[in-house]
Parts: C-alpha cells; sequence; structure tokens
C-alpha cells in the first residue's frame, strides 16, 4: 500500500507507516496527519519520539513501545531510521512482526541508500508508504498549492495560483502557511489573485515592523538590509507608507513611554501607552538606547518622510522611485544613528 | 426673506451677483445684460461662506424673481434638490478627469423646468489638473444656458487658464461684528456668546455657528486652546496629538452624523419609503446598492470633514500664538482669546517674540503637511514637538 502524501487524510492510521523522502515539509505533515488520525480514534493517545541516531535508540524504542501501566495507546514515531545501529533495525523488525497493541508505529526514513536493507523489510511488512519525494519546479508545486487549498475544503483561480507559486517557488512551508492565511482571510469562492495579492500586502506590513524593529533598536544595518529586500519583492508602491506607518507605530509607544513612572507595573504601563502587555518588555529594551531629544529629531524626519512618500508638501518635491527609494534608506538610517 | 439675507457681511459680491441675476432675466428678453456672463468663479476664505453664495446665486437663477426665497424653485435651488441645479462637492481628495467629463455631459443638455441649467462645483481647488483641464474646453465652449459657478479658497488655487476665462467674485472675511449679529438674528444666541463665537471662530461661519449653538463644540476648543500649557515633556507631546485628534474627530462626528442621517432618510424615501411596512421593506430592498454608494460617499466625506476640523483646531492654536505675540509686543490689539488673558500672558513671559514666530511657522507647516495628506496624528505629534522645543526646524 504506497499513497502519496497528498491522500486524503485517513479515517483510521495504518498500524505501521513509512515516510519516505527528503521533502522535510511533506514528511512532517504525514507524521502529523498519522498523529491527529488517530487521535481522532482515541483522544488520549500518546506521542513519543525516538531519535534513530541517538545513542541507544535500541532500548529507546522498546521501552516507547512497551505499554503503560493502564495500556495506553500512543503513536511512535522513529525519525531517521537510516541512523539507526543494528540492535536499532532490529528492534524495529521485531515490532513490524509482533506490533503491541495499540500502538501505531511511524517510520521516517529521508530517502538515499543509508538504510535500504530496513527500507526493503518495512515495504514487505505491508506497511503504509507516504511518498515524500522532493517535488519538482512548475506542475508539481503548481498540484502541491492546489491541492493545499482542497486541503482546506477551498478553490482558488489558476491565476491565483500562479501567483502563489510566482511570489514563493518552492518554498512549501511558506507555500503552505500562505494558503492557509490566504483562506482564513478571504471568504470569496473561488480565491482570486486578487486575494493572493491582498494576503501579500500582509506580508509587506509584516516586514515594515520587523524594519521598525530593527530601527527602534539602533540596528541600522539590519534596518537597511530588511528595508532592500522588502523594497525588492514587495509593492514598491506600498512599501513608503507602510514603513512609515510601522515607523511612527513604535515611535508612538517610545515616545509615551519615556512620560510613564518607573514604578508602575508592566501591565499599568500597557494600558498608559496602548501597547499589549507582551510589547512593553521589547519597548523597555528599546527606551533604554534613546534620548527625548533624539526621538523628538525621530519624530520630524518621519513626518517630513511621509510629506515625500505622498507627492510632496510644496510645490516640485514628488520624487521618482529612484529618489523615493534612497529617501526611505536615508530615512532608516538617519533615525537608526542620531547623533 | 431673499435668498441673499444668508450671506453674512458680503455686501459687495451680494451686489455682483444679484445684478448679474437681474441681467441673466434680461438676457432672456433680448435685452442687454452685461451684468452677467455663463462662468463664475466665487473665491473666499474657508467659512465666509463661498458655497452659500453660490447656491443664492443658483437659486436667484432659476426664481422667477431672482431670489425670492419663498417659491419653490428658490427653496429646492438652496436644498440642492432643483432638477436644473447640479451641485458638485469632489467629495474625495480629488476629482479626476472622467467626473468631470461625465459632467460636462451633463451640462451641456438643456434645462427641464428653468431657463438655466446652473453647475455649481463646490471646492474646485480639489479638481485635478486634468479636471481642470477637461473643464476648461467646456468654459470655451458653453452651452448657450448653461451657468458654471466654481467655488475656491482664492484665485490661486485655480489654472490660470480657468481665472481667465471667468467672472470673479471675491468674498471677505466678516468682521466679527457681522457675524456676532447673524448668529443673534438667525440662532437666537444671546449676545455675550454670539460676540465669543464670532471673535474665537475668526470669520469662520460655519465654525462660529458651531460654537455659538453647541456646548460639546465650546468644550472641544477649550481643551484644544489647553493643550500648549501641557507640552511639558516628549510624552505629553504625543499626547496633546492624539487630544487634538480626539477633538477634531468629535467636531466632525458632531457635523457629519445628522447629515448623514438625513441623506439617508432622503435616499429611501426617494425608493418609496412611506407609511406602510411593505413600502418600507421594499425601498429598503430596492434601495441597497444606492445606499451602499451613499455610505461610501459618506465615509471619505467624514474623513475629509477630519481633515477639516484639524485645520480649524490649528486655527484656533494660531490664535492662541497671535494673542501670545500680541501680548509679548505690548500692542493694543484686541485679543482673539481674551478669555484666556492669564494664560496666555503667562506663555508670552516664557517665551520671546522669536519663539513665538517659530511656533507660528511650525503650525504654518503642519497645515501643509496636513492639506498635503500626510497622516494627520504623525503631521500633529511633529507639531507638538516644535511647539514644546521652537528652535527644532522640520526635517
Ligand atoms: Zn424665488
Amino acid at each position: 500500500m504506497n499513497a502519496p502524501w497528498h491522500a486524503d487524510s485517513m479515517a483510521t492510521p495504518a498500524p505501521v507507516t513509512l515516510v519516505s523522502g527528503p521533502e522535510e515539509f511533506l514528511a512532517e505533515r504525514a507524521v502529523r496527519d498519522v498523529v491527529l488520525a488517530a487521535r481522532k480514534v482515541d483522544p488520549s493517545i500518546e506521542r513519543r519520539d525516538v531519535e534513530g541516531s541517538a545513542e541507544g535508540a535500541a532500548g529507546l524504542l522498546r521501552e516507547a513501545l512497551s505499554p503503560t501501566l493502564f495500556g495506553d495507546a500512543a503513536v511512535v514515531v522513529v525519525n531517521g531510521i537510516e541512523g539507526l545501529d543494528d540492535a536499532g533495525q532490529t528492534a524495529v523488525r521485531t515490532a513490524l512482526a509482533d506490533l503491541p497493541v495499540g500502538i501505531y508505529l511511524v517510520l521516517v526514513h529521508p530517502g538515499g541508500v543509508k538504510g535500504k536493507a530496513l527500507l526493503t523489510d518495512i515495504r514487505k511488512s505491508g506497511a503504509a508508504e507516504v511518498d515524500c519525494a522532493t517535488l519538482k519546479r512548475g506542475g508539481d508545486t503548481i498540484d502541491f498549492i492546489t491541492r493545499e487549498f482542497a486541503r482546506h475544503g477551498r478553490k482558488a483561480t489558476r491565476e491565483a495560483i500562479n501567483a502563489l507559486y510566482e511570489s514563493l517557488g518552492q518554498d512549501l512551508r511558506m507555500l503552505a502557511a500562505a494558503v492557509s492565511q490566504v483562506c482564513a482571510d478571504i471568504d470569496a469562492e473561488p480565491i482570486d489573485a486578487e486575494h493572493v495579492h491582498f494576503y501579500f500586502d500582509g506580508v509587506a506590513e509584516v516586514s515594515s515592523f520587523q524594519i521598525a524593529d530593527a530601527v527602534w533598536d539602533r540596528r541600522p544595518k539590519d534596518a537597511l538590509r530588511d528595508l532592500r529586500w522588502a523594497m525588492e519583492t514587495g509593492d514598491r508602491n506600498r512599501i513608503g507608507p507602510s514603513l512609515v506607518s510601522g515607523l511612527s507605530g513604535g515611535l508612538r509607544s517610545l515616545a509615551r513611554y519615556t512620560g510613564v513612572s518607573h514604578s508602575m507595573s508592566e501591565g499599568q504601563i500597557a494600558g498608559e501607552i496602548g501597547v499589549p502587555p507582551w510589547k512593553v518588555k521589547v519597548i523597555k529594551r528599546q527606551a533604554a538606547r534613546w534620548r527625548p531629544a533624539q526621538l523628538a529629531q525621530a519624530t520630524l524626519l518621519l513626518a517630513a518622510a511621509d510629506g515625500a512618500t505622498k507627492g510632496g508638501v510644496r510645490h516640485g518635491e514628488s520624487l521618482d522611485p529612484v529618489q523615493k527609494a534612497a529617501m526611505l534608506e536615508s530615512l532608516v538610517v538617519n533615525i537608526a544613528s542620531p547623533d | 426673506m431673499s435668498v441673499w439675507e444668508v450671506l453674512i457681511g458680503q455686501d459687495e459680491a451680494t451686489a455682483t451677483l444679484s445684478h448679474a441675476a437681474a441681467d441673466a432675466a434680461r438676457s432672456l428678453r433680448g435685452e442687454p445684460a452685461p451684468g452677467m456672463t455663463h462662468a463664475w468663479l466665487i473665491t473666499g476664505p474657508p467659512g465666509s461662506g463661498r458655497s452659500t453664495a453660490a447656491t443664492a446665486f443658483a437659486a436667484a437663477l432659476v426664481c422667477p424673481e431672482q431670489g425670492c426665497g419663498d417659491c419653490i424653485p428658490c427653496r429646492t435651488a438652496i436644498a440642492g434638490t432643483h432638477s436644473d441645479v447640479e451641485i458638485v462637492r469632489p467629495e474625495g481628495l480629488s476629482y479626476g478627469a472622467d467626473d468631470t467629463e461625465a459632467l460636462v455631459m451633463q451640462a451641456s443638455m438643456a434645462p427641464s423646468t428653468s431657463r438655466w441649467h446652473i453647475i455649481v462645483v463646490e471646492d474646485a481647488d480639489r479638481l485635478t489638473e486634468q479636471a481642470l483641464n477637461r473643464l476648461l474646453k467646456a468654459l470655451e465652449e458653453p452651452a448657450p444656458s448653461t451657468v458654471w459657478i466654481l467655488c475656491a479658497p482664492g484665485v490661486e488655487d485655480v489654472l490660470p487658464t480657468v481665472r481667465s476665462r471667468t467672472r470673479h467674485v471675491s468674498l471677505r472675511t466678516p468682521s466679527a461684528s457681522d457675524v456676532a449679529t447673524a448668529l443673534q438674528q438667525c440662532h437666537g444666541v444671546d449676545a455675550a456668546i454670539a460676540a465669543f463665537a464670532a471673535r474665537a471662530s475668526q470669520g469662520h461661519i460655519g465654525r462660529a455657528r458651531a460654537l455659538a449653538t453647541d456646548e460639546q463644540a465650546r468644550l472641544r476648543r477649550h481643551e484644544v486652546l489647553r493643550l500648549p500649557l501641557e507640552l511639558h515633556d516628549l510624552a505629553s507631546c504625543f499626547v496633546a496629538a492624539a487630544d487634538l485628534l480626539a477633538a477634531a474627530t468629535g467636531d466632525a462626528t458632531a457635523l457629519a452624523d445628522p447629515l448623514d442621517a438625513r441623506e439617508e432618510a432622503d435616499l429611501l424615501r426617494a425608493y418609496g419609503e412611506g407609511a406602510d411596512n411593505a413600502s418600507n421593506a421594499r425601498a429598503k430592498k430596492l434601495s441597497g446598492k444606492a445606499m451602499k454608494d451613499l455610505q461610501k460617499s459618506h465615509k471619505s466625506r467624514r474623513t475629509r470633514m477630519v481633515r477639516d476640523q484639524i485645520d480649524r483646531a490649528l486655527l484656533d492654536l494660531v490664535g492662541f500664538y497671535r494673542d501670545v505675540l500680541i501680548l509679548q509686543v505690548q500692542s493694543d490689539v484686541g485679543l482673539i482669546n481674551e478669555e484666556m488673558r492669564t494664560q496666555l500672558s503667562q506663555v508670552a513671559v516664557r517665551a520671546t517674540p522669536e519663539d513665538t514666530a517659530r511656533r507660528l511657522e511650525a503650525l504654518a507647516y503642519a497645515r501643509l503637511q496636513i492639506a498635503a495628506n500626510v497622516t494627520p496624528q504623525l503631521a500633529l505629534e511633529a507639531l507638538m514637538v516644535r511647539l514644546k522645543d521652537p528652535s527644532l526646524k522640520a526635517a
């Protein structure tokens, strides 16, 4: 029984599953699918992981396979069976021949010739196999994206799928995350290219916050590198406004923080300056690097830059795309390295 | 009451426009009518009553008695519902060539019930250059019964080519006593409040009306004028910016809410909302798309109103620092904010006239920034930072 990685999620997992092939993301997901399917049968089921290359893996495996006092069921995952020593391999063969009751065994092999003999024995034993071979560029990956939408019970147009592929390429983890996010954000059916662009606008926001954090951490080099990257990969017209808004959000919290009393708790501070409590630590760390006068100067720089990204405040101030890029770069550097 | 009576302190403009309306009637009888022309440009500072003047003129043109103020044509023209009077408000931040194209097409059609087809363009300064160029063609080749009335803050706000093809009527800033008298007459406000509102609004009639009739508006203005006294450190500058934004949003909401509600009710009525539930339900269903469009336009109008109200608040602060300057140079000119003399004097002794001049410059720059679409909160934060420390320069 050899199922491709995209087999419909199984009703009941096979007692033994072989996950084979180098595509890590697919392999991880195949393992997770077995665990989830097993939990559907028995929600209390436990997952026990054994590393094939670990010292004394055979003993660890035997221990994992042994039923607990209460006879609870478990999914036992052996990662990297090519790394098992002879004793370990014997332990696997024993389990294949006589699997303890209530145990689901998942054996993960990354492909390649190492551990070939064991692999052959596993296949002969009648284990279910999930093939996680590397996806070829183009067709294979496009199919992957299509099925990712199907996993969420959704349809997407050809254009939407191509747009995702063109933006994220072969990175399956990113692709799966993008599909999941788009499905969560968009109710329309089918999902079209415009919705996908909407998602990437979101990505631009995220990278703006990253740049802003580097600026308020006073890491001008990182800020500049992230900005260049954002301008190369994102929507150039959006990066200006979204960077300014990301920076001014950070500045606002820092400026408000300069006024809080040191006797306040983090929770009180969060309320006072209007940020979520987890951000207070970040702001504290950043605030230690600034004097109020520097932040005042940054406020003026930022307001001026906002005007410049919007076509200039006075006549004849509008910038061409190259000037705009240069303006944004000098903005992050100037703010992040004050005198 | 004649349509001209709502124009406050604008004797000269009223004379020109009423003479034009009389000549328009004469021209229909084939008599010489030098006072009338087919394209007008009405300018005046914000709040001087440009739109009011334009609609009064439109009413005078469609009225059989040149603006009696009581007949149906007069009343519908002023309410914006007359079929031959088109009032265009470029509601987004600008109005494009396509919109203008449609307008020009419409303008070329013959009037339906009156003798003139009148197009009032409020805020012609918000038209894009392409839109203005398209308009230019229409002004050059006017349809015989079409009258264009463009409104803008100043002649410098429209293209010279548009200026040269229109007859210019300029409104002045009404004097405080003109405004106060009008507030007492039209709104029954008592003399003291009318005088305060007239002074505090610095000639802006809409603002004067809000201050005279809405106590919340007075409170918000008071809050804004306290802000200069509260700029102790960086954090308080940012708090002040947020407070000013909140006050302006409050002012905009007070203006927009009743307007939105009235226009939505009008729309439902137009779709047959009436006495019984069945017709109400039908109106609601039929008006769905139109209602969505209307609400969308309300949203953009609100954005614009918030910007306008921020500008009003900034003008209040300009008034504050003008008063400070007057006290610093010990001029005997009257103060705009007489009731704050004590606080103003404290600010005056703590700073030099040069500081005050720089603060006024910072205010002027912030107004420019907001007009140029800079995020209001950011522009206000930069402003407060400079008001606190006037030696800082805009970057
Ligand atoms: Zn009349």
